[in-house]
């Protein structure tokens, strides 16, 4: 036997946690978190003071070649920029690019809106519109609400078969999601002519509210009489 | 109610012009129905008791087809033709002169009605009463002549309509865009099969004669040497004449001569060579064929759109007429989808992606842009297409047919290259479309030289308005029958669009204020 | 379970729903034989969107003589075309089989047709039905008169007025492969033009939009329509008054109307297929004894 004491072990130790009355002071620190927590401060300490040490003995007449491009602004270093720079021409095209995709997909939606629409009559949708006749005297109009033919014959949509019904409920489902869809392309492609006219050439200048006929949220330019070449 | 226009001492006659002829009828039960619309109304509703008030008096049916259009077009605008003059005399009874007729007669039109009461002293009427008469007898027509089976009256109606429709949108057997289209899809499809026969004819011949293949590479030339060479070993020194006319070079010919000695290929018996001999002959006989064609197209594509042609040439004219559809939708496609029209696997592509849109379709293939040099290419094409649209529209929408702008354009094409290459500057466009309408108006009365002199004033008139700035008068209200040339419609599209800058400017100075 | 084509409820289980009850007394419309075609919805043609073969495609007739209506993915006015295999304007075609045989049909779009528009909004007659004659001003390129043509079938007649050139030509051309339909490219103002290539109708049907055209109509109407003949407007407010409340232009338009003659019937908006539209149906020089404007 090695030892005795392996034969017979002695009750583990375990580690008390933080009591329940003391719960919201958070966890009970043992020695090894306080160590962690330690180290991590003196970590931060030493760094503070190598830095300190280092502003110090800072050369005044240093030079780095980063130095061209970047610069310090309230004693805080300003990388240059990660973004690509681009000239207005460049931007402009990206504009004009965007446009015409949003005008491209606006354009295939209307297609498809079209599409949809020559085939979904809405045959079983509540009537919109306003239907009136015409009598020539009382005996008439009392002859003819006798005769009324209350709308249409019930629908005969539910004789269908389940499947039918819901194809066609998606189909109309569909249909308003693309108008939806399509209002919002359109719009989107208003504002972008819109803000690529603002960047062109063109002497203009914008409008204030006490000008305009009818204000608008959206600001409002108007361009000099200048003949575009 | 209807005035009281008629009585039994004074019968009234009705002319009703029926589609497939004239006809008389008179109105004889005037006293019973009594005089007036409404009773003539009432009376229409029964056959029988209309039968009984108007009896049918003659009926003469039309000559032909021709002669039933040109009477249409008479009563279309109230002219009495001599027929209907002839048709009159003969039926009704003679006037004497000086003396006041003892009947009337009714028409439709008081136009019509005067006319008649000029030529031949009868006294028309065309008021209420008689356009009663008038229903009742196109309700009951085809029961009065007994000649007519059911639905006689109905096809003469159609056919009449359609002669008389067709005439008035001037359709033009030569001036159809469908035969453009055609041929030119046939042209390719030729070019391909005949491609395909060619190879097989040289895999095929070059069993017996394979050195052939190297010397000539021309497939027209090859089947008929083929045809013509049936054996190789029948090749003699006197067949260099021949071999020279064939091939077109003396030195070609002496080659074959030498290599038919020498050759590796091997024998054939005379039945195989009677086949390939066939093929060759075939694809001969299609090349020819294209050759033809090809010839038809340009001739064609000068008849229905020469300003086109004469601008980008025949063949690329002929092609984005045909990738259009016809020859108005391409007019009606806007310039900048001309200089793409045929990239559009491309111009989407790039439209979805963010990326850079083609710079030209199916305008490469026309000379300019070859000429012009690597930064002007985009340029040119833009410029080209769109003197291309506006030499389309011109095709589309002139009347008589005229090269003189398509010539003009090209001369503008052509000076801008130079622009782009030396800096020559070009002249401006106004002097050239000027220039472009007085040669097409010269053309037109070379064309037809009687009425040219009074058709020249007014379109000098018109040309020396638009050069005062004012919108020339509108020519389309003159009457369709005098076949006037439309050559308006360039100064006129130039005299628009400066009405049109002049309403923006005016827009923009409301806007300002 | 789904039976094919033609005959009713062939091979559908109809006791349970009692349909055979509803159908007569329901539908309107006297008896209509036709019955609901479960047919297969194939070949649609034209530049429409392409519908798989094989889909189920149900057709029963519309309260009005000679419509149908298409039920499937779709919820479709058509009618049956007169020319089987050819589109006239890139519309859809439903191909039912029917007893065997397969028949065609053209969907009817309301936003480019007022008298689909006016069908759909519910009006009680349109009094064109197989076998009529009608008289129709502003063909325009003949899109509506090519379905008023399916309507009327090979016995009918509609006599297509359009002034334009460049619309006309395509009257003209769809003209030639439908034998019902007589174009005259002509303006409408002046009948007696175009009265040696025109019969007694039995309804007129306009479509001009010009603010003259309750004159328009009234001369046609002495030349052409017959006593108790029928004539179906399409009213567009903006046209005629544009700056009028669009219920005043049309109650304007009816009482011109009713100064020549003119009795009307009924009057329907166009909504939500035009805005500020109507369509008004009435009779011309009406017998003492009015029809009831109910359903034929």
């Amino acid at each position: 036997m090695a030892s005795l004491r392996n034969a017979v072990r002695r009750r583990e130790h375990k580690e008390r946690s933080q009591p329940s009355e003391r719960a919201r002071f958070g966890l009970l620190e043992k020695h090894k978190d306080y160590v962690l927590r330690a180290k991590d401060f003196h970590r931060k300490e030493k760094t503070i003071q190598t830095l300190q040490e280092k502003a110090l003995t800072k050369n005044p007449d240093e030079f780095y070649h980063r130095m061209i491009s970047t610069k310090t602004v309230n004693g805080v270093h300003r990388p240059k920029s990660l973004a690509k720079q681009y000239t207005q021409e460049e931007l402009l095209l990206m504009k004009t690019q965007d446009v015409k995709y949003i005008l491209c997909k606006a354009q295939s939606e209307q297609k498809k809106v079209d599409r949809l629409q020559a085939v979904l009559h809405g045959l079983d949708k509540a009537r919109e519109n306003q239907h009136s006749y015409f009598a020539e005297n009382g005996d008439e109009v009392n002859e003819m609400r006798g005769n009324l033919t209350n709308g249409e014959a019930p629908s005969s949509s539910s004789d269908l078969p389940l499947e039918v019904n819901r194809d066609r409920e998606a189909a109309y489902n569909e249909l308003a999601q693309r108008k939806e869809r399509l209002e919002k392309l359109k719009s989107m492609v208003i504002t972008m002519s819109m803000q690529k006219e603002i960047m062109g050439k063109g002497r203009k200048r914008k409008m204030k509210s006490d000008e305009l006929v009818t204000p608008s949220s959206m600001p409002v330019f108007k361009w000099r009489n200048e003949r575009k070449k | 109610m209807a005035t009281l226009s008629a009585s039994k001492s004074q019968p009234l006659y009705l002319l009703y012009e029926a589609p497939s002829g004239y006809s008389i009828f008179e109105a004889h039960g005037l006293d019973e129905i009594g005089q007036a619309a409404a009773a003539v109304q009432e009376s229409i509703k029964d056959l029988n008791r209309f039968g009984n008030v108007v009896r049918l008096v003659t009926f003469k049916p039309f000559e032909s087809a021709a002669s039933a259009l040109d009477q249409c077009n008479a009563i279309s605008e109230g002219i009495m033709t001599s027929e209907l003059q002839e048709f009159l005399g003969s039926c009704l009874p003679k006037v004497k002169a000086g003396k006041a007729a003892k009947f009337s007669l009714g028409v439709a039109e008081p136009k019509l009605g005067s006319q008649i009461q000029e030529s031949l002293g009868v006294p028309c009427q065309s008021n209420e009463f008689v356009a009663e008469f008038l229903r009742g007898i196109r309700l009951h027509f085809s029961r009065f002549v007994r000649d007519l089976k059911e639905g006689d009256v109905e096809r003469a109606q159609l056919g009449l309509s359609h002669s008389y429709s067709r005439a008035k949108v001037k359709f033009n057997v030569n001036r159809i865009d469908n035969m453009i289209i055609q041929s030119i899809s046939l042209l390719d499809t030729l070019d391909k099969d005949i491609n395909t026969f060619a190879m097989r004819a040289k895999e095929w011949y070059s069993w017996h004669f394979p050195e052939l293949v190297k010397i000539i590479s021309d497939n027209y030339i090859y089947a008929k040497l083929c045809t013509f060479i049936k054996d190789k070993s029948t090749l003699a020194d006197e067949s260099l004449e021949e071999l020279t006319e064939i091939t077109g070079d003396e030195d070609k010919a002496k080659e074959i001569l030498a290599a038919a000695k020498s050759s590796m290929g091997q024998d054939i018996s005379p039945i195989d060579l009677i086949n390939i001999q066939a093929f060759g002959e075939r694809v001969v006989r299609l090349v020819e064929f294209r050759t033809v064609l090809h010839g038809y197209l340009v001739s064609k594509m000068h008849g229905i759109a020469p300003n086109l042609a004469t601008l980008i040439g025949e063949i690329v004219g002929a092609r984005l007429i045909s990738h259009a559809g016809s020859l108005s939708n391409l007019a009606k496609c806007p310039a900048s989808t001309v200089q793409i029209l045929g990239a559009e696997k491309a111009l989407f592509r790039a439209l979805k992606t963010k990326g850079n849109t083609p710079k030209y379709g199916l305008i490469f293939h026309s000379s300019f842009i070859g000429r012009a040099s690597a930064k002007n290419k985009g340029r040119i094409s833009r410029y080209l297409a769109n003197k291309a649209s506006l030499a389309t529209r011109l095709d589309c929408y002139l009347e008589t047919s005229t090269n003189a702008f398509g010539q003009k354009l090209k001369e503008q094409v052509e000076e801008r290259l130079d622009f782009y290459d030396k800096g020559v500057a070009p002249r401006k466009n106004i002097d050239v479309m000027k220039l472009a309408c007085k040669e097409a108006l010269q053309q037109q009365s070379n064309a037809d030289p009687q009425p040219a002199a009074e058709k020249k004033k007014k379109k000098k008139k018109a040309i020396s308005e638009e050069e005062n700035g004012h919108p020339s008068v509108a020519v389309e209200d003159e009457p369709v029958s005098k076949n006037e040339p439309k050559k308006k419609k360039k100064a006129k599209k130039s005299a628009e669009a400066a009405e049109e800058v002049s309403k923006k400017k005016k827009k923009r100075k409301n806007a300002a204020e | 379970m789904r039976g094919r084509g033609g005959g009713g409820r062939g091979g559908r289980d109809g006791g349970g729903r009692g349909r055979g009850r509803g159908r007569g007394g329901g539908r309107d419309g006297g008896g209509r034989s036709g019955g609901r075609g479960f047919g297969r919805g194939g070949g649609r043609g034209g530049r429409g969107g392409g519908m798989k073969g094989g889909a189920k495609v149900s057709l029963e007739p519309h309260r009005h003589e000679g419509i149908f209506i298409a039920k499937a993915k779709d919820d479709a006015l058509v009618t049956r075309n007169l020319v089987p295999g050819e589109s006239v304007y890139g519309e859809k075609r439903i191909t039912v089989e029917a007893d065997g045989e397969k028949v065609e049909y053209r969907v009817w779009n309301p936003f480019r047709s007022k008298l689909a528009a006016a069908v759909l909004g519910g009006v009680d007659n349109i009094w064109i039905k197989p076998g009529s004659r009608v008289l129709y001003l502003g063909a325009a390129s003949g899109t509506t008169v090519s379905h008023v043509s399916d309507v009327i079938g090979p016995t009918g007649i509609v006599y297509a007025v359009e002034f334009s050139h460049r619309c006309g030509r395509d009257l003209v051309n769809m003209a030639k492969k439908r034998t019902n339909v007589i174009p005259i490219i002509e303006d409408a103002r002046h009948p007696a033009r175009y009265r040696m290539l025109v019969g007694m109708v039995d309804v007129i049907f306009a479509d001009v939009a010009q603010p003259d055209q309750a004159r328009i109509i009234a001369l046609n109407a002495h030349s052409f329509l017959k006593a108790d003949g029928k004539f179906v407007m399409s009213i567009k407010a903006n046209c005629i008054d544009s700056t009028a409340p669009p219920e005043a232009v049309f109650a304007q338009e009816v009482a011109k109307l009713q100064q020549e003659k003119f009795k009307p019937y009924e009057q329907v908006t166009l909504e939500p297929f035009e805005r500020d539209h109507a369509c008004v149906v009435g009779a011309y020089r009406a017998s003492k004894k009015p029809k009831a404007p109910s359903a034929a």
